[in-house]
C-alpha cells in the first residue's frame, strides 16, 4: 500500500515505480528509497512487488540480470511512453488547478 | 511474521519474486505484515506472469488450481447422494442425482486422463533421477490412501457383527467410522494439495501441459455442472442439511475459481 501523510492520495504505485525507474535502473530497496525522497510516499514490499509484477507482465519494466535477491529493473520504451502520457496529463491538470485557485483568490 | 505472510503468496509469485521480497524485508526491517497480506490476496485474485516462460507458468498454475478445485468440489456428488437418498427424503430428484453420479465419474476420468501425460513426461523421469524434492509433496496422499483403505477394512470388520442395525449399538464402531472420516478428509486435502505442489516443483515443459490444459477445461465444465445440478437437486428436494449446504457452497466456490483460472490459462499467449 502506498502510504502518504496527505489526506488525499495522488499517486498510483505503478506510476511512482515508473517515475523512479525513469532516472535509471534500480532494485527494490533503491526504488522504495527514491519514491520516499521524491514523492514522500512509502511503498510496502507487497505493494512494490505486486505493482512490479504487473508492470513486468505488461512489458513496461524489465528485470536485468544480476543478484537474484537484489535484481535491478529498468523502464522499457512502452513504460516510458505510458509514464510520459500520464505526466503530461498530470501537468495539464496541475496547471489548470493552480490557475483556478489563483483566479479564485484574485 | 512477515516471512510467514510471504508464504501465503501463490507459488508462482514466490518462485519469481520471493527472494527479492525477502531481501527487501531485511533492508526495511519488520512491520509490513498487513501490506504483505494485502499483496498476497491481490496476487491470488489477479496473478501476473512475465518473462520468457510466462505461458508455461500460467498453464501450470491453471492445471494446479483446477486440480485443487476439483478435489475440493467433487465431494458434493457423494455428499448430495448421502443427504437425499440415504435414507431417501420426500421429493428426492433421483434423475438429477443420477446425472451428478455420471458427472462425478466423468470428472475423475477427465482429471486422470489430463494428468497422465504429465506423469509420463515429468513424474516418471523425476522418479528415475530420484528427485526427492519434487516428489515429496505426493507422499502424504499415498500414505493417507493406505490409512483410508485400512480404516475402511476396520469399519467393515466391526460392522460384521451387526450388519442390519442403525444406529449401530457398538461405541467402537462409531469411533472407527469417525476416525475413518477424519482420515478420508485428510486424504482428500493431501490429494488436492500434494500433486499441485509437486507440479510447481517439477516445472514441466509447455508441450507437456497441452493435455492437462484440455483436461482442465473438461474438469472445469464438469465441476460447474456438478455444482449447479447439486444445488438444483437440493432446492427441488426442499431439504437443507448443513453438510449438504456446505458441500454445495464449496463446490460453487471451487467451480468459480476453476472457471477463472481455466479462462486465464486458455487465453495465455
Amino acid at each position: 500500500m502506498t502510504r502518504r501523510r496527505d489526506e488525499i492520495a495522488w499517486a498510483d504505485p505503478a506510476l511512482l515505480i515508473l517515475g523512479s525507474l525513469a532516472g535509471g535502473a534500480k532494485h527494490g530497496y533503491a526504488i522504495v528509497q527514491d519514491v520516499a525522497e521524491s514523492a514522500g510516499a512509502s511503498l510496502g514490499p507487497g505493494t512494490l512487488y505486486g505493482a512490479l509484477a504487473r508492470l513486468e507482465e505488461r512489458g513496461m519494466v524489465r528485470a536485468l540480470p544480476g543478484d537474484e535477491r537484489r535484481r535491478p529493473y529498468e523502464i522499457t520504451a512502452e513504460g516510458a511512453r505510458v509514464l510520459r502520457e500520464r505526466l503530461v496529463a498530470m501537468r495539464s491538470f496541475s496547471a489548470r488547478g493552480l490557475a483556478r485557485l489563483q483566479a479564485a483568490r484574485a | 511474521m512477515s516471512a510467514w505472510a510471504l508464504r501465503l503468496y501463490p507459488p508462482s509469485f514466490r518462485a519469481r519474486y520471493g527472494a527479492e521480497v525477502q531481501a527487501l524485508l531485511q533492508d526495511l526491517g519488520g512491520g509490513h505484515t498487513a501490506d504483505l497480506l494485502r499483496g498476497a490476496a491481490r496476487a491470488w485474485l489477479r496473478p501476473a506472469f512475465s518473462g520468457s516462460d510466462a505461458v508455461r507458468r500460467r498453464r501450470q498454475a491453471t492445471a494446479a488450481t483446477v486440480w485443487v478445485a476439483w478435489c475440493a468440489g467433487m465431494l458434493v456428488a457423494p455428499a448430495m447422494s448421502r443427504d437425499l437418498l440415504d435414507p431417501p427424503v420426500r421429493h428426492a430428484p433421483r434423475g438429477l442425482l443420477d446425472v451428478t453420479q455420471v458427472l462425478f465419474v466423468a470428472g475423475w476420468a477427465a482429471a486422470l486422463l489430463g494428468a497422465l501425460p504429465l506423469v509420463v513426461a515429468a513424474v516418471l523421469p523425476a522418479i528415475a533421477r530420484r528427485d526427492g524434492r519434487s516428489l515429496r509433496p505426493l507422499l502424504p496422499a499415498i500414505g493417507l490412501a493406505a490409512v483410508v483403505a485400512a480404516g475402511l477394512g476396520a469399519v467393515l470388520l466391526v460392522r460384521r457383527g451387526h450388519p442390519g442395525s442403525w444406529p449401530h449399538p457398538s461405541v467402537l464402531f462409531a469411533a472407527v467410522v469417525l476416525a475413518w472420516l477424519v482420515s478420508f478428509l485428510a486424504f482428500v486435502v493431501a490429494l488436492g494439495l500434494g500433486p499441485a505442489a509437486a507440479l510447481v516443483r517439477l516445472e514441466p515443459r509447455t508441450s507437456a501441459l497441452r493435455w492437462p490444459m484440455l483436461g482442465s477445461v473438461a474438469v472445469t465444465l464438469v465441476l460447474a455442472a456438478l455444482a449447479a445440478l447439486c444445488g438444483a437437486a437440493m432446492a427441488r428436494a426442499g431439504y437443507l442439511d448443513p453438510v449438504g449446504g456446505i458441500a454445495v457452497a464449496v463446490a460453487c466456490g471451487a467451480a468459480a475459481v476453476a472457471v477463472v483460472s481455466t479462462t486465464r490459462g486458455v487465453l495465455a499467449r
